[in-house]
């Protein structure tokens, strides 16, 4: 405990000795958070809505009134299913076509129960579930040139358009994040590189007197942690208010209800871990380059 | 106590630092190792301290072979020794009583144990009054007595004196030689001193090791040394 306390005071007692470099590094590691804080924002809320939206992707088929008999309503339902992109299409009746309106009107779909049986003038139909979203335009038109299909819908063009907007956006994010975190580890390199030159007497004593090579390396492998913790309390407080903020204030809900934003808590918890963690391996692994290279063990 | 069987040194860039050296010095001896520079004292120092391995031969001290040492294991076996530099090599932000605690705390050594070492350290020195001296308010012979309390008290077998008065007047050189005597004679400390000081060697006799270009050239238990 003793040794421990040791080796943090010395670590805080190097930060200080190069207050410059050390908040040139705290900035650094600042900067790169905040934008890994925004990275983990959009990730996990674009898989979340991705998720939801997945759900949502797939074709409404028509039967051609025409094509109305258990024979080429089967005929139709295979050949669908041998489409390429193709997960599953499911047969749905008149009847089932009807609940799923009365459905949508939600307490006014009442009305259409009086179409229910022989007076029902809705189609029968498939509901063609996609296995990629992306390719859901193409499925769509070879399924318009089947034969008994009267017409096909689908929503949700928008949607892959803009998840496909935010995932350029999560990769931009991801190449910054790394650019970012390459300058960071250098930067905290270099701090941990002075403070290893400026105690070079120190160190020559200790080796003389026989202090071991981890007792010796472990002050600035703090030095390096100490750097990562501070600069991840700015950036971790505030991912975490303005992601609340954000929640309360778009209550709960990116553009339309579909895209229903995580919540907060315990969310902001995880990703606020996530950061520290982050922030303290930066901090080690630059530590940990300058201390292998310039305290290498020699006799 | 220390033992050098056939001890050769070729360093990487060619130079042959020690050729063939054999001696045997016991515990409790005060030896001055003597010779021009290049003669190989250095290097004697350094196999001894365990900084650098022999090309050929044995070191053992305290009955070690240094040079087969894992590395791990080097700091642990350098405890058993104390150095004392030509440059005194004290930390200028520390005090008299930092300076020596220093080298209690980095092994570290019990609280309470390492500060009543320091305090005698200091006080076998003569310091006892410039505790909370800090270096650069002390003379050279002052910086070179904190550094021998540095050097003894972890309580070392073998203490290696590399020029510990080169730095200093006759006056000064002197009171260093006294003290390393008083260490000597009370703590049966073996002493290996490094030096070019003919003065002090011929005043001072002690048994006396001549090194010429990485030969052994006399050992004269004797002491004393012409040119």
């Amino acid at each position: 405990m003793r040794r421990l306390l040791r080796h943090i005071k010395e670590a805080f007692i190097g930060l200080f000795r190069h207050i410059a470099m050390t908040l040139s590094s705290i900035s650094t590691i600042t900067i790169t958070l905040l934008f890994v804080g925004l990275f983990l924002l959009i990730t996990l809320n674009v898989e979340q809505f991705t998720y939801a939206v997945e759900g949502s992707v797939n074709i409404h088929v028509k039967i051609d009134q025409r094509f109305e008999d258990d024979a080429s309503v089967n005929t139709l339902g295979l050949r669908i299913r041998a489409l390429n992109g193709v997960k599953t299409a499911t047969f749905s009746s008149k009847d089932n076509e009807l609940d799923a309106m009365i459905e949508s009107f939600g307490e006014n779909g009442s009305i259409f129960e009086s179409y229910r049986g022989k007076d029902n003038p809705l189609r029968m139909a498939y509901l063609v579930e996609i296995a990629d979203g992306a390719d859901i335009e193409t499925v769509a038109v070879s399924i318009r040139e089947l034969e008994g299909v009267e017409a096909v819908a689908y929503g949700g063009v928008r949607v892959i358009e803009l998840l496909s907007l935010l995932e350029n956006t999560r990769q931009f994010v991801y190449i910054l994040v790394a650019g970012l975190g390459i300058i960071a580890i250098f930067l905290i390199a270099n701090t941990i590189k002075l403070s290893i030159a400026s105690r070079g007497l120190e160190i020559s004593i200790m080796r003389t007197v026989g202090a071991t090579n981890g007792f010796i390396r472990t002050p600035f492998l703090f030095e390096g942690l100490l750097i990562g913790i501070f600069g991840s309390i700015l950036p971790i407080a505030l991912v975490s208010i303005g992601y609340i903020w954000m929640f309360d204030s778009m209550g709960g809900q990116f553009i339309t209800p579909m895209f229903a934003l995580v919540n907060p808590f315990p969310f902001i918890y995880y990703v606020s871990a996530a950061m520290l963690l982050i922030a303290m391996g930066v901090g080690l692994f630059g530590s940990g380059l300058s201390v292998g290279k310039h305290l290498r063990w020699k006799r | 106590m220390i033992i050098l069987k056939q001890v050769f040194k070729t360093y990487k860039n060619g130079t042959n630092a020690l050729n063939g050296i054999s001696l045997t010095i016991e515990q409790g001896e005060f030896v001055y190792i003597i010779g021009p520079t290049g003669s190989g004292k250095s290097t004697i120092i350094r196999l001894i301290n365990g900084e650098e391995i022999p090309t050929k031969g044995i070191v053992e001290v305290a009955g070690v072979n240094v040079g087969k040492l894992r590395h791990s294991k080097v700091p642990l076996y350098r405890r058993n020794l104390g150095v004392v530099f030509q440059d005194f090599k004290l930390l200028e932000q520390k005090t008299v009583f930092e300076n020596v605690l220093f080298a209690l705390e980095v092994v570290n050594a019990p609280t309470i144990e390492a500060r009543k070492r320091a305090r005698e350290a200091c006080a076998l020195v003569g310091l006892s009054d410039k505790l909370t001296s800090f270096p650069h308010q002390l003379s050279g012979g002052q910086q070179q007595r904190v550094a021998i309390a540095r050097a003894i008290a972890n309580q070392p077998k073998v203490l290696i004196c590399d020029e510990p008065t080169g730095n200093l007047d006759p006056a000064k050189s002197k009171e260093i030689i006294d003290i390393l005597e008083k260490i000597n004679r009370e703590y049966h400390t073996t002493i290996l001193m490094v030096t070019h000081a003919q003065i002090l060697v011929n005043n001072y006799r002690r048994r006396t090791i001549a090194l010429s270009d990485g030969y052994l050239v006399s050992d004269l238990s004797a002491g004393g040394y012409n040119e």
